[in-house]
C-alpha cells in the first residue's frame, strides 16, 4: 500500500522539486565549465537595424571570447521599451545583467537606489573626455564605463521649406513660429513633437525646457523647478506652435518613429532633437538632397540633449574581474571604433581620431558643445513619468501650460520626497 | 455532450454513496481505515502545495504588504493604514477609480447589447448556425494584445477606420488620441470585440431554455417580436442576463492588456485604469507597498460585485 | 460559490436543447420570411469580427513599404515579410517560450487537477471541505490584485526569468479543480468500488479509471488551459527579464511599442496567431459548447 500511494506523493514532491531548485541557470547558454564565469551584458539597439546590431555583437562576443577563453560573454539585445521597468526589477530580483548600458542620468538614478558598484580600479579616468566622466561620477567614484557618445540637433527637410516659399531655415523658436502658418497651409507641420509616455523627455520637452533657460530640477536637486517661468515658456511654446498648425496633428500622443513617422512622411519639416541615426534614416526616406543638418535650435539658449553611453557594473555581478575585463574590451579604441561606425555614435576617448569623420558626423560632434547629459538627480526617470500625461493634457488643451506644470510639480515633488 | 449527461447525475450518486461505505467500516483494521483519507490527502497534495505557496501567500501577502512601505530593494518598515490613507487622498487613485468606473459604464452595455444581438439572432436563424456561430466567437481564442495590435493599426491615423474616412472625405478621428470619452469608447470596442463571444455563448445557452410554448403562445396572442422579448424573453432570462453583467462589469474593472498596448495609460491619463495603476506604481515607480494597497482596493471592488451577484441569484432561485 | 452559481444557467441551458429541438424547428419553418434580415444582421457582425483577421493576414502578405490604406490591395503578395519574422532570432525563441509556457501548463494542470479533482469528489479526508472551499475562496481575488507579493515572492525564490518562475506559479487554478470535482463526482462509485474489490492500488484505479473515464473533460480543460496560458500577458510581462524569456505575447507588445513596420508586426501578428486558430478550427465545436455546458471562463 505504501507503494502505490507512493506516487501522488511523488509526484508532489517532484513540483516541490521544481519549485524549489528548478532555477538553477537563468542563462539559457550560459552554463559552462567549472572555471568559466559567464558576463551577461544588456545592449540596446544603439545601432537601430536590427540585423546589423545582432551580426555586430555577434562579433563582438566572438573575438572577445578568442581572446579570454575563460570568459563566456553574452550580449542580450534588449528593447528600448520599458527599459527602466526591466533593469529595475533585475536590479531587485537579483537575476539580470552584469553590465548594462545606462545614460547618464540613469547611471545615478541606480546608484541611488544601491544596484552598483564602483569602477574606480576598471577605468582610467584621463583616457576620456573629462566632461563624459563628470557626469557619472557621484560621491567621488565613478559609476559608467563610458563606450560611446552621442548627441543631438536640428535636422531639417528643405524641400518642404522651399515648396512653402521659406528662404531662410529657422534656427531660433521665434523664426519657427514665424515659419509655421506657411507651412501649415501646405498642411505640413513646421517642428515635429513626439508626446508619446512611452518616451522619454531628454528628446522631446527637456531640450526645450533647457532652450528657454530652465532646469527640471533645482541645482540641488531637492526639487523641481520645471513649473517655473521657463518651464511655463518651453510648453507655451509647443502650445502656440500647435494652434498655428505647426506641429503634428497626433503630437501630443505619436512616438518619435522616422520611418512612417511625421518627418519620414514629408508631414514636419524640421527636427530639434534628433540623433545622427535618425538623420540617416530620414535622408533614406525624403532623399538624402532634402535633408540638411544645422546647429541645435535656439530659444533663450542655445541647447540640446547628448549623453554618453556608459557600462555600469550592477550589484548583480559576482566575478567583477570577469566583467572589468569585458568594459575594458567594449570601452577600448579599438572595438569602440567599430561601434561608432555601425551606430553613427562618436568616441568619448581622447585617443580617438575623428579628423576622418564625414561633414555629418562633424555637425553632430559639434552639436556635443551644446549637449546636456539629461538631468542627473535620483528619481528623475519617476519625476518624467509623472511629468509626460500633464505634458499631454496641455497639448490637448484641457488645461493651460501653467496648470498642467503645476500639477506634474505637485506629483514630482510627492515622489522626491517620498524616495528621501 | 456528454459532460453535461454526467453533470446531471449527481443526485443519484450522492444518494447512493452513504449506503455503501459506512457498511463495512467498523470491522475494517486501523491500516485499511487510513487508507482512504492518506490516499485523499496525497492526491490533493501537489495542488495543494501550488495553491499553498502561489496564492494563498501571496493573498495573504499582498494584504500585509499594504501595511508596509516595501520598496524594490527589499527594505521595508511597518507604516500603519498610511498607505489607505493616502490612496484616499491620492487624485491619481480617484482618477484611475473614475476612468475605470466610466470604462465599465461604456464597456458592460457595449458588450451586453452586442452579445445579447448575437445570441438572439443565432437563436432564430437556422441556416448555417454553426458557421455563424464559430466565425462571431473567433475573436475570443486571441489574446488582448492581438487585438490591441490589430486595432491599434484600425484606429490609427493612416489606418483602416481613418483610411475610409479620409477617401470619403472627412478628417481623421483620434481615436486613442482624443478626449477620454472617445479614447475609453475606443479600448471598449476592442475588448468588447475580443470577449463578447464568451457572453454570446452564455446568453445562447440561456435562451435555449426558454420553452419555445410560452413565445408561440405569446406570438399568437398577437405580441410582436420586441414585446415578446420584453414581456417574455428577457423575464426568463434574467439570472443569465444577471450573471453575464456580472462577470464582464468585473471583466471591465480589470482591464490592463489592450491599455498596455495601445495607449500606455494615455493621453493624458485618460485611460488610466485600475489596474494599470497598480502597475504603474509597481513596476515603473518601484512603490510595493503603495501597489498591494491599490491591489486591495481593486479585490474590494470585484468582492463587492461578487457578493451582489451572490445574493441576487439566491433571491432569484429561491 | 461564485462557480457553482455561475453554472448554473448554461448548464441548464444545454440541457433543454434535445428537448426542444422539434419545437424550434417547426418555429422556424414559420419564420422564414424573417431570416433574410438576421442571416444579413449576422452576415455584418461576422464581417466585424472576422474581417481583422482578413487584414491581418492581408497586410503581413503585403510587400514592405505598400501602401496599407484600406482597398488598395497590395500588387502581388509575398512571404518576405513572414520569413523575415521567423528568421529573427528572438521571435524563434518567444514563439518556443508560449509553447513551453503553455504545453507544461496543460499537462501539469492536468494531472494536478484530476487528482485534486478525485480526492474531492471521492474521498473522505479531515478537512476536506475547508480546503475545497478556500480553494474556490481564491476566485474571488482577482489575479492583479496580488501580483505585486507574487513577484516578490517569486523573485525571493530567485525565479525572476526563469522558466519555473514564469510557470509554477500559475499552476494553482481552482477552476480546473472546481470542474475535475463536478465531472468526477458524477461518475458511479461502483466503478471505484469494483476496482477496489480487484485489488487496483490507489494509483492504479486514478491512472486506469479516472483518467480514462474524464478524457472528455480533459480535453475540454486543457483547450482552455492552453488557450489561457498562450493568451497571458501580465505574469509574462513581468516575470521575463531578458529577451530570451520572453513569450510571444510580451514579443509581440514590445515589437508594437517599438515602431516596427506595419508589414513585419502584422507577419508577427499572424504566426502569433496560428495556433489558436488551429485550437479554434479544429475544436470549436467542443470549446463552444464546454462553454455553455461547464460555464468555464477564459
Amino acid at each position: 500500500m505504501h507503494k502505490r500511494l507512493a506516487v501522488p506523493a511523488a509526484a508532489a514532491a517532484s513540483l516541490l522539486a521544481l519549485t524549489a531548485c528548478g532555477g538553477g541557470d537563468g542563462a539559457p547558454e550560459g552554463s559552462g565549465g567549472g572555471e568559466q564565469s559567464t558576463v551577461t551584458v544588456w545592449m540596446y539597439p544603439v545601432i537601430p537595424d536590427e540585423q546589423a546590431s545582432q551580426a555586430y555583437w555577434a562579433g563582438v562576443e566572438e573575438d572577445f571570447e578568442a581572446q579570454h577563453g575563460e570568459i563566456d560573454l553574452v550580449v542580450e539585445l534588449q528593447p528600448w521599451d520599458n527599459r527602466d521597468e526591466k533593469i529595475a526589477t533585475a536590479l531587485a530580483s537579483g537575476r539580470g545583467p552584469d553590465l548594462v548600458l545606462l545614460t547618464a542620468d540613469q547611471t545615478l538614478n541606480y546608484h541611488a537606489t544601491g544596484g552598483l558598484k564602483p569602477l574606480d580600479d576598471v577605468i582610467e579616468p584621463s583616457e576620456f573626455y573629462p566632461q563624459t566622466i563628470d557626469a557619472v561620477t557621484y560621491d567621488g567614484s565613478v559609476y559608467g564605463y563610458p563606450i560611446y557618445q552621442t548627441s543631438t540637433t536640428t535636422v531639417y527637410n528643405t524641400a518642404l521649406f522651399e515648396q512653402a516659399g521659406i528662404e531662410e531655415l529657422p534656427t531660433t523658436w521665434d523664426e519657427v513660429l514665424a515659419a509655421a502658418p506657411a507651412l501649415a497651409e501646405q498642411g505640413v507641420a513646421v517642428m515635429d513633437y513626439s508626446g508619446s509616455p512611452n518616451m522619454t523627455l531628454n528628446l522631446s520637452f527637456y531640450p526645450l525646457l533647457w532652450q528657454a533657460g530652465g532646469s527640471v530640477f533645482t541645482e540641488d536637486g531637492s526639487d523641481v523647478a520645471f513649473d517655473g517661468p521657463e518651464g511655463v515658456a518651453a510648453l507655451e511654446f509647443l502650445v502656440d506652435l500647435q494652434a498655428a498648425g505647426g506641429l503634428p496633428p497626433d503630437a501630443a500622443t505619436k512616438a518619435n518613429a522616422i520611418e512612417g513617422g511625421a518627418l519620414g512622411t514629408g508631414a514636419a519639416a524640421m527636427g530639434y532633437a534628433v540623433t545622427l541615426a535618425e538623420v540617416q534614416q530620414l535622408q533614406a526616406a525624403v532623399g538624402e538632397e532634402n535633408v540638411v543638418v544645422g546647429e541645435p535650435l535656439t530659444g533663450v539658449e542655445q541647447v540640446t540633449f547628448g549623453t554618453p553611453g556608459v557600462l555600469a557594473l550592477t550589484t548583480i555581478n559576482e566575478d567583477p574581474e570577469a566583467a572589468a575585463k569585458v568594459a575594458q574590451y567594449l570601452g577600448s579604441a579599438e572595438v569602440s571604433a567599430g561601434l561608432h561606425e555601425a551606430s553613427g555614435t562618436y568616441p568619448v576617448r581622447l585617443d580617438a581620431d575623428t579628423s576622418g569623420s564625414d561633414e555629418l558626423t562633424t555637425a553632430f560632434i559639434d552639436a556635443l558643445d551644446y549637449a546636456r547629459p539629461g538631468e542627473v538627480v535620483p528619481s528623475a526617470r519617476q519625476v518624467m513619468a509623472a511629468l509626460s500625461p500633464h505634458l499631454q493634457a496641455a497639448l490637448q488643451g484641457t488645461v493651460s501650460a501653467q496648470e498642467a506644470l503645476d500639477a506634474a510639480a505637485a506629483e514630482a515633488r510627492q515622489i522626491i520626497e517620498r524616495a528621501s | 455532450m456528454a459532460l453535461t449527461k454526467h453533470r446531471s447525475d449527481p443526485p443519484t450518486t450522492v444518494a447512493a454513496a452513504p449506503g455503501v461505505s459506512p457498511l463495512g467500516r467498523r470491522a475494517v483494521p486501523l491500516r485499511a481505515r487510513l487508507r482512504e483519507p492518506l490516499a485523499g490527502l496525497l492526491f490533493v497534495l501537489p495542488m495543494l502545495v501550488l495553491f499553498a505557496i502561489f496564492r494563498f501567500v501571496p493573498t495573504l501577502g499582498a494584504a500585509g504588504m499594504s501595511f508596509t512601505d516595501y520598496r524594490l530593494s527589499g527594505e521595508f518598515s511597518f507604516v500603519g493604514v498610511e498607505n489607505y490613507g493616502r490612496l484616499m487622498g491620492d487624485p491619481l487613485f480617484l482618477q484611475s477609480l473614475r476612468t475605470t468606473l466610466v470604462y465599465a459604464a461604456i464597456y458592460v452595455p457595449m458588450v451586453f447589447v452586442v452579445a445579447m444581438g448575437t445570441a438572439l439572432l443565432l437563436h432564430h436563424v437556422v441556416w448555417a448556425r454553426g458557421l455563424f456561430r464559430g466565425a462571431l466567437f473567433l475573436p475570443y481564442v486571441t489574446s488582448f494584445v492581438l487585438a490591441g495590435i490589430i486595432w491599434t493599426w484600425v484606429y490609427q491615423t493612416d489606418g483602416l477606420v481613418n483610411g475610409l474616412l479620409r477617401s470619403a472625405g472627412q478628417d481623421a478621428v483620434p481615436f486613442l488620441s482624443g478626449d477620454q470619452l472617445l479614447v475609453l469608447s475606443s479600448l471598449s470596442v476592442v475588448s468588447a470585440w475580443r470577449g463578447f463571444g464568451y457572453s454570446m455563448l452564455i446568453l445562447l445557452a440561456g435562451l435555449k431554455n426558454i420553452p419555445e410554448e410560452l413565445t408561440e403562445a405569446a406570438m399568437l396572442d398577437g405580441a410582436g417580436p420586441v414585446q415578446r422579448f420584453i414581456r417574455i424573453t428577457f423575464p426568463l432570462l434574467r439570472p443569465v442576463v444577471f450573471f453575464v453583467a456580472v462577470i464582464e462589469t468585473i471583466a471591465a474593472f480589470q482591464v490592463f492588456d489592450t491599455i498596455y498596448v495601445m495607449t500606455g495609460g494615455g493621453p493624458a491619463r485618460a485611460s488610466y485604469s485600475l489596474v494599470f495603476m497598480l502597475y504603474d506604481q509597481g513596476f515603473q515607480f518601484f512603490d510595493f507597498g503603495y501597489a498591494a494597497t491599490v491591489g486591495i482596493a481593486l479585490f474590494l471592488i470585484v468582492f463587492v460585485i461578487s457578493i451582489v451577484q451572490r445574493r441576487f441569484l439566491d433571491r432569484e432561485t429561491t | 460559490m461564485t462557480v457553482e452559481a455561475s453554472t448554473a444557467p448554461g448548464e441548464a441551458g444545454t440541457g433543454a436543447t434535445t428537448t426542444h429541438v422539434p419545437g424550434s424547428a417547426g418555429v422556424s419553418r414559420r419564420r422564414t420570411h424573417r431570416q433574410p434580415w438576421a442571416i444579413a444582421l449576422l452576415v455584418v457582425a461576422s464581417l466585424f469580427t472576422v474581417g481583422p483577421f482578413l487584414a491581418v493576414f492581408i497586410l503581413a502578405l503585403s510587400p514592405a513599404g505598400a501602401p496599407t490604406i484600406p482597398f488598395q490591395w497590395p500588387e502581388a503578395l509575398t512571404l518576405d515579410n513572414v520569413s523575415r519574422v521567423l528568421g529573427a532570432r528572438s521571435f524563434v525563441r518567444w514563439t518556443l517560450n508560449s509553447f513551453v509556457y503553455s504545453v507544461v501548463s496543460v499537462v501539469v494542470i492536468l494531472l494536478t487537477a484530476a487528482m485534486a479533482g478525485y480526492a474531492f469528489a471521492k474521498k473522505r479526508f479531515p478537512g476536506r471541505d475547508v480546503l475545497l472551499w478556500s480553494f474556490l475562496a481564491t476566485l474571488m481575488v482577482p489575479v492583479q490584485a496580488t501580483i505585486i507579493p507574487m513577484f516578490v515572492l517569486v523573485a525571493g525564490l530567485d525565479g525572476v526569468d526563469t522558466f519555473w518562475g514564469l510557470i509554477v506559479p500559475t499552476l494553482a487554478n481552482s477552476q480546473a479543480v472546481f470542474l475535475m470535482r463536478q465531472f468526477i463526482r458524477g461518475l458511479p462509485d461502483e466503478l471505484f468500488d469494483a476496482a477496489r474489490i480487484d485489488g487496483a492500488g490507489e494509483w492504479t484505479t486514478f491512472w486506469r479509471i479516472v483518467l480514462p473515464l474524464t478524457r472528455p473533460v480533459l480535453a475540454t480543460l486543457g483547450i482552455f488551459v492552453f488557450l489561457w496560458h498562450w493568451n497571458d500577458f501580465l505574469w509574462p510581462l513581468i516575470i521575463a527579464q531578458s529577451d530570451e524569456m520572453r513569450t510571444l505575447t510580451v514579443g509581440l507588445s514590445t515589437l508594437s511599442a517599438e515602431n516596427v513596420a506595419v508589414a513585419d508586426l502584422m507577419a508577427a501578428a499572424a504566426v502569433s496567431v496560428v495556433p489558436c486558430l488551429l485550437v479554434f478550427a479544429f475544436l470549436q465545436r467542443y470549446l463552444v459548447n464546454s462553454i455553455a455546458s461547464t460555464g468555464i471562463k477564459g
